[in-house]
């Protein structure tokens, strides 16, 4: 190992243990980026582990308190939707590969531009998936608290024509959207977004989730609220760009309030 | 056979799972929580997000790689000082003021007792001598800057660096120690 190997490794791992510490000067990030880029083998996570663990054993030299039985309930019926979700049929939409796009791109673009001709002249009209009407007629019957919730009629201009509802349940934090004629988009260049208004838990929206639309016709899709929801107002639908973002600008194309 | 951890029984879509992750984890994150927020509210917040971000991530999680307490307590440590950053502030130094989350009665097991790399930074703690062990605990735990350190305790900020950064990386080597050690053991057990 050459000396200048060997002082890159110790500076590499004084500025782990400073990032683990909280304690990494903004000017030397760029150092400890590029030291980490030049030195792939290097477990970045293990200094960060070294430190939660300290931290760890630390706090049980006091006291360790009970979580509150009111949040521990919450969580856990929140965690249970969520975890059994997470290997259901319905799947909100994924962020699109961006590192395909590039090259990709024209292919995609070509393909979206037959679809288009095609869907001109004869739409291609779909029903939802037989499970998805399943998932989402169980959660209504079964859920002592649910709330169907009509999209209000559109104003937003290639929006008028959607309609359909939310259907949802506080207690299992758990819904579905049923939207008809929402226009096709092309999720290389934007999603649909969810947004849960509650202004009871934050004065942001929560994400429910971003989704496609890849045919004329009607969708259900799962709600996937990021954070637990406390008191729900309205839910809204922007176009965002791909991947969503953490706070929309709007417009909101679609609402539906309580 | 080997019995799926708590992390992948969530992975694999078990609800049941969710529960045992919060028995076993919960007291632990919410500890942590007390610590960096004196609100009840914002406690309670930054714990759901955490749990949130633990079962999401949960198809990432590696037996081979870290133990459940590491993988927990790094999301939570992670999240929770990104909260503080965003907020401006450093963690309060005395513990929240509210009257949830009641101390764990006397005699009921700490979640984290069996853990085995606790027990490792346990040890390599104590051997540390008290100095060090003060400055990582009010570094790590209390939240205090290297240079807040320096101030109180009247040393040079250059020793405080240093003792943070040396303490850390002693207790990683001795971790990649034990691990290679349990690897060992896998192979020719």
């Amino acid at each position: 190992m050459s000396a200048d190997h060997s002082h890159a490794m110790s500076r590499l791992d004084e500025l782990l243990a400073d990032e683990a510490a909280a304690a990494l000067e903004s000017a030397a990030a760029p150092e400890l980026a590029g030291l980490l880029s030049r030195n792939p083998g290097v477990a970045h996570d293990e200094m960060l582990q070294a430190a939660a663990l300290a931290q760890v054993a630390f706090l049980r030299r006091g006291t360790i308190h009970r979580m509150p039985a009111g949040l521990a309930e919450r969580l856990a019926s929140h965690g249970e939707a969520l975890v059994s979700r997470k290997v259901a049929v319905l799947r909100p939409a994924r962020k699109p590969a961006t590192r395909l796009a590039g090259n990709m791109g024209w292919a995609l673009a070509a393909m979206l531009a037959i679809a288009f001709v095609v869907a001109r002249n004869e739409p291609a009209v779909v029903s939802p998936p037989n499970d998805a009407i399943t998932a989402r007629s169980t959660l209504q019957n079964s859920a002592p608290d649910i709330q169907i919730l009509p999209w209000a009629p559109p104003t937003a201009a290639g929006y008028e024509r959607v309609t359909g509802d939310v259907v949802w349940s506080q207690s299992r934090q758990q819904g579905y959207m049923r939207l008809a004629n929402l226009p096709v988009n092309d999720p290389t260049r934007t999603q649909y977004q969810l947004w849960i208004v509650d202004p009871e838990r934050d004065k942001h929206p929560v994400d429910g989730g971003v989704f496609n639309v890849s045919a004329l016709g009607e969708v259900i899709i799962p709600i996937q609220a990021k954070l637990l929801i406390r008191s729900p107002k309205a839910f809204a639908i922007t176009a965002e760009q791909p991947g969503g973002v953490v706070v929309s600008a709007g417009p909101l194309l679609v609402v539906a309030s309580i | 056979m080997t019995t799926n951890s708590i992390l992948e029984r969530v992975a694999a879509g078990d609800p049941a799972a969710v529960k045992d992750c919060l028995d076993r984890y919960g007291d632990l994150v919410w500890s942590l929580a007390r610590r960096y927020l004196r609100n009840a509210a914002d406690a309670e917040d930054a714990v759901q997000d955490i749990f949130i971000d633990i079962w999401g991530s949960a198809g990432r999680y590696d037996r081979n790689i870290a133990s459940e307490v590491a993988f927990i307590s790094t999301i939570a440590r992670r999240r929770l000082i990104d909260k503080i950053r965003q907020a401006g502030r450093r963690p309060p130094m005395d513990s929240m003021d509210d009257e949830e989350g009641a101390p764990v009665d006397p005699g009921t097991p700490a979640t984290v007792e069996d853990d085995a790399e606790v027990t490792i930074v346990e040890r390599v703690l104590a051997e540390m001598d008290p100095e060090h062990q003060k400055v990582l605990a009010m570094s790590l735990h209390e939240g205090y800057s290297h240079s807040e350190i320096a101030e109180r305790l009247s040393l040079p900020l250059g020793t405080v660096k240093t003792r943070v950064r040396r303490g850390l990386i002693h207790i990683r080597e001795q971790l990649q120690i034990s691990g290679a050690s349990d690897s060992e053991a896998e192979l020719f057990g």
